[in-house]
C-alpha cells in the first residue's frame, strides 16, 4: 500500500487533486496542464463509447446536454420517496455516486500519472454543513473510485488550514466565507499555534452560484420573450443557463457585457446587453441569505467583529464585487483575497492529508459537527444527544429501557438537526436496540452514539447485564413499508380528494375574508385624513359585499368580494407603511 | 469511580475559571492526545468531554457538585426573587413575539401587512431589552462565582447552597437566553 495520501476538492463545479511533495502542498495537472477539472460527466449513447470527465465532458453540453451530468454533488445523499435518489440517463438508471465516483476516479489517474506511482487512500472535502448521509455517500463514491478515503474534510475548515499555513506562530480567530456553486458554509476558527479549532459552523447545502445562474437565466429567457425556462427543451435551457454563468462571470470585472444567443432552438435569437446592476438585483435575495448564517456563526462562536482578524472568501462566487461588498458591510472590514478562491479548499485538503500521514507534524486540526445529533421522543420530539459545534470526534451515551411488557426490540429513530419536532429534522435512520422481553422498565441497555472525526455517526449498544457490545446498524426508515398497504391509502386518499377539494377551497377563502375584514376595519379607525370620504366610502362598500358573500356561499362571489377588498386597500397599505417610515 | 475533568484539563477545581484559559489548555493539550496526532481515541474523547464540560458553567458548576458534595439534586422550583420577576417578562416578551411572528407569517393581503409592520419596531425593541436583563442577570450571578470559591475551604454549607442555586439560575438563564435569540432571529429574517 503506498504511503501518499490524496488530497482531493471534489466540487460542485470543479474539483482539483493534490499531495504533499518534499514537505510542500502542491496540485497536480492534467495533460493539458490543467489543474482545475470541471465537474462535469458525459455518457454517450451506445456501449463502446467511453464516459468521459472533466473539459472534455463539459464540450458536450450544448451538443447532447441530456446525456451530460452537472453539479451531481447537489444530489449526493438525497432521499427519493423510500430510497436513495437516482438519475435516469437513457434507459438507465444512475446511482449519483457512481457519477461521482468517476470524476474521482479520473483525479486519481491524474495523480497517478504525475507521480508515476500508484496511490489508493485520499482526504476528500465536503461542505461543513453536509449531514451523515451526504458524508457516507461521499465517501461511498471515494471506495467505487477505489481510493480509501481516510478523512471527510469540511470545507471552509480546509480553506483555513491553507490560509493559516505559512502563519503558524501567530493567533488569530478567522472567519471562513465559502461560497461556491452548489453550497455556502460559514465558518468561525481560532488557530493558535499550530492548532486550527473550529469554534462554529452554519450553511446551506443548497445554496450556492448555481441558483444565481438559474435565476438568472430564467430572467434572459423571459427577456427573450419565453414563459419558463423550466419548459423549455434542454438544449435551449442549457444554452440559456450557459449564457447566464458567461455573463455573470463577466460581470465580475466589467460594468456591463452582451449577452448572445443565436439560433437557440434553432430559429430564434436573442441578444441583450446586461449590467451589473442587473445582476445584483437579480443576485442580492440569494447573497443576503447567506447574512443568516453568518449571524449564527458569530453567535454560537460567541464572538463580535471586533474579535476577528480576519474574513477569508473561498468558492467561486465570491469573485462577485456584490458579494465582497456584503461581507465588507457585515463584517467592518475588507475580507481577505489572499487565497484563491478556487484552489484554497483542495491546498487544505492536501495539507490535512500530509497530517495524517505524517509528514506534517506541527499541525492539528480540531473540527466540529455542523447539526445536532438527537432521538425521537414521545411526543414526536427531537431529544439533543449531541449539540451542534461539538468538536469531534466525540461520543455521548444514552440509556434506554423497554416501555412495554415483553418487549425484544426497542426501535430508536436518529435524527440531525435543530428543530423542536423530530419529523421537521433529517432522519438518518433507524436502530434497533434488543433487549430482554420483560416487565416494562427492567432492561437496562446503554446506547453510545460516537461522531468520527469524519463527523459520521456510528451506534453501539451495550448490554449492562451483559456487558456484551454490539455495532449497531442505522437502517433506512422507510424499508417496512408494505406495498399493498401503500397502494391502498393512496387510492384511499384520491376518493377522499374530490369530496375534500370543495370544502377545502371554501376554507381557504373563508380564511381570506377572516384575515382581511378585521385588519381593513382597525386601517379604516387608523386612516384619519390619510383617506377622503369617497375612497372610504368605497371600501366600506367593499367590506359590505364580503359580509354579503359569506353568507350567500357561493364560492366564485366570495373569491371576487376578497379581491375587490384588496385591491381597494392597496393604496391605504402603502400609506400606513409610509407614515410609519417618515414617523 | 468518577472523573475528575478539571485534572483532566489541567485546571483548579474552581467554580470561577477563565474562558480563554480552558480552551488554550485544551488546544495544547489535544497536541499531544488527538489520534491524527498519535494519541489514542479514548483518551481524547476524555479530553474532549473535559472541555465541553468545564468550558460551560452550568455544566462545569454541577460537576464541581458531583465531586465535592456528592450527587446534584434535581431543581425543586424554589427561585431567587428575581429570577421569578425575570421569568415572568422573559414569558411575556416571548410569547408577545412568537404571536407577533405568527401573525405577520399568516398576513396575505397588503393592508393587513401594513397594519402589522407597525408592530415591528416595538416587538424587536422588547426583545432586545429583555434580552439585556438576562444577560446583566448572567453578569451578576458569574460574578458571584469567586466567592463559591473562596467559601469552599471554610464555609461549605453555604458554598454548597450557592453551586446548586447559581447552576439551576444559570441553566434557565441560558434557556431564555435561546429563546429570545430565537425570536430576534426570525424577526430579521
Amino acid at each position: 500500500m503506498s504511503d501518499t495520501i490524496l488530497g482531493i476538492d471534489l466540487g460542485t463545479t470543479n474539483s482539483i487533486v493534490g499531495v504533499v511533495d518534499s514537505g510542500f502542498p502542491i496540485l497536480l495537472a492534467d495533460d493539458q496542464g490543467q489543474r482545475i477539472i470541471p465537474s462535469a460527466v458525459y455518457y454517450p449513447d451506445g456501449e463502446t463509447r467511453e464516459v468521459l470527465v472533466g473539459h472534455h465532458a463539459l464540450r458536450m453540453r450544448c451538443l447532447e446536454p441530456e446525456r451530460l451530468v452537472l453539479s451531481a454533488k447537489r444530489l449526493l445523499g438525497q432521499r427519493e420517496g423510500s430510497g436513495q435518489l437516482s438519475l435516469q440517463m437513457g434507459g438507465d438508471t444512475l446511482a449519483v455516486e457512481e457519477v461521482s465516483a468517476h470524476i474521482l476516479a479520473h483525479l486519481k489517474s491524474i495523480a497517478e500519472k504525475r507521480l508515476d506511482k500508484k496511490v489508493d487512500r485520499a482526504v476528500i472535502t465536503v461542505p461543513a454543513y453536509f449531514n451523515d448521509a451526504q458524508r457516507n455517500a461521499t465517501r461511498r463514491a471515494g471506495e467505487i473510485a477505489g481510493l480509501e478515503v481516510v478523512r471527510i474534510l469540511s470545507e471552509p475548515t480546509a480553506a483555513a488550514l491553507a490560509y493559516g499555513m505559512d502563519k503558524l506562530e501567530e493567533c488569530s480567530k478567522v472567519v471562513v466565507y465559502d461560497f461556491g456553486g452548489g453550497t455556502f458554509d460559514v465558518s468561525a476558527l481560532e488557530m493558535s499555534e499550530g492548532v486550527f479549532q473550529v469554534m462554529a459552523t452554519a450553511g446551506d447545502t443548497l445554496l450556492g452560484g448555481d441558483d444565481i445562474d438559474l435565476a438568472l437565466g430564467k430572467a434572459l429567457f423571459s427577456m427573450a420573450g419565453g414563459s419558463d425556462l423550466a419548459e423549455a427543451s434542454p438544449m435551449v435551457r442549457s444554452k440559456f443557463l450557459e449564457a447566464a454563468r458567461t455573463a455573470k462571470e463577466n460581470l465580475s470585472d466589467e460594468f456591463n457585457c452582451r449577452v448572445s444567443l443565436p439560433f437557440y432552438d434553432g430559429q430564434k435569437s436573442f441578444e441583450t446587453e446586461l449590467t451589473r446592476a442587473q445582476l445584483d438585483d437579480i443576485a442580492l435575495p440569494f447573497i443576503e441569505r447567506t447574512k443568516g448564517y453568518c449571524r449564527e456563526v458569530m453567535e454560537c462562536a460567541g464572538i463580535g467583529n471586533e474579535d476577528i482578524d480576519a474574513v477569508i472568501l473561498v468558492g467561486g462566487s465570491t469573485r462577485m464585487p456584490k458579494v465582497r461588498e456584503l461581507v465588507a458591510e457585515f463584517f467592518g472590514r475588507d475580507p481577505d483575497v489572499s487565497q484563491n478562491p478556487d484552489e484554497a479548499v483542495a491546498l487544505g485538503a492536501v495539507i490535512q492529508a500530509g497530517i495524517i500521514s505524517g509528514v506534517l507534524q506541527e499541525i492539528l486540526l480540531l473540527d466540529v459537527t455542523p447539526l445536532s445529533l438527537g432521538i425521537e421522543t414521545f411526543g414526536g420530539l427531537m431529544n439533543v444527544i449531541i449539540p451542534r459545534n461539538t468538536t469531534i470526534p466525540v461520543k455521548r451515551g444514552e440509556m434506554f429501557t423497554n416501555a412495554a411488557p415483553g418487549q425484544d426490540t426497542i426501535k430508536v429513530s436518529v435524527l440531525q438537526g435543530e428543530r423542536e419536532m423530530a419529523r421537521d429534522n433529517w432522519c438518518l435512520g433507524q436502530v434497533h436496540v434488543q433487549c430482554d422481553p420483560g416487565v416494562k422498565g427492567s432492561a437496562r441497555i446503554g446506547v453510545e452514539f460516537s461522531l468520527d472525526a469524519d463527523g459520521i455517526l456510528n451506534v453501539i449498544a451495550r448490554d449492562t447485564l451483559t456487558g456484551k457490545d454490539e455495532i449497531l446498524e442505522i437502517r433506512d426508515v422507510a424499508v417496512e413499508v408494505d406495498d399493498d398497504r401503500v397502494e391502498k391509502m393512496i387510492a384511499e386518499s384520491v376518493d377522499h380528494a374530490f369530496a375534500d377539494m370543495n370544502e377545502r377551497i371554501w376554507t381557504e377563502a373563508k380564511m381570506k375574508s377572516d384575515e382581511l375584514v378585521p385588519a381593513v376595519e382597525k386601517a379604516l379607525e387608523l386612516a384619519g385624513d390619510l383617506i377622503d370620504d369617497k375612497e372610504r366610502e368605497d371600501i366600506e362598500s367593499k367590506l359590505r359585499a364580503v359580509g354579503d358573500a359569506l353568507t350567500g356561499g357561493s364560492l366564485d362571489v366570495l373569491k371576487k368580494a376578497n379581491k375587490a377588498l384588496d385591491l381597494s386597500t392597496e393604496h391605504l397599505a402603502s400609506r400606513l407603511l409610509e407614515e410609519m417610515l417618515d414617523s | 469511580m468518577k472523573v475528575d475533568y478539571f485534572v483532566t484539563l489541567g485546571q483548579a477545581r474552581r467554580a470561577d475559571l477563565d474562558d480563554d484559559a480552558i480552551r488554550k489548555d485544551f488546544q495544547r493539550l489535544s497536541r499531544k492526545c488527538h489520534p491524527d496526532a498519535g494519541g489514542q481515541l479514548k483518551e481524547f474523547e476524555e479530553l474532549n468531554q473535559a472541555h465541553a464540560i468545564l468550558s460551560d458553567v452550568v455544566s462545569r458548576l454541577r460537576h464541581l457538585y458531583e465531586l465535592e458534595f456528592g450527587k446534584f439534586p434535581a431543581a425543586t422550583g424554589a427561585f431567587s426573587a428575581q429570577a421569578m420577576e425575570l421569568f415572568a417578562v422573559v414569558g411575556e416578551v416571548v410569547s408577545g413575539a412568537n404571536d407577533y411572528i405568527h401573525r405577520k407569517s399568516s398576513a396575505t393581503t397588503a393592508i393587513s401587512r401594513a397594519l402589522i409592520a407597525r408592530e415591528e419596531e416595538g416587538i424587536q425593541r422588547s426583545v432586545l431589552e429583555c434580552c439585556g436583563e438576562v444577560r446583566a442577570r448572567r453578569g451578576e450571578l458569574l460574578s458571584r462565582l469567586t466567592d463559591i470559591d473562596s467559601k469552599m475551604a471554610d464555609d461549605r454549607d453555604s458554598a454548597r447552597v450557592l453551586v446548586e442555586e447559581s447552576c439551576h439560575e444559570l441553566a434557565f438563564l441560558a434557556k431564555w437566553e435561546r429563546q429570545l435569540n430565537e425570536c430576534m432571529a426570525t424577526l430579521v429574517l
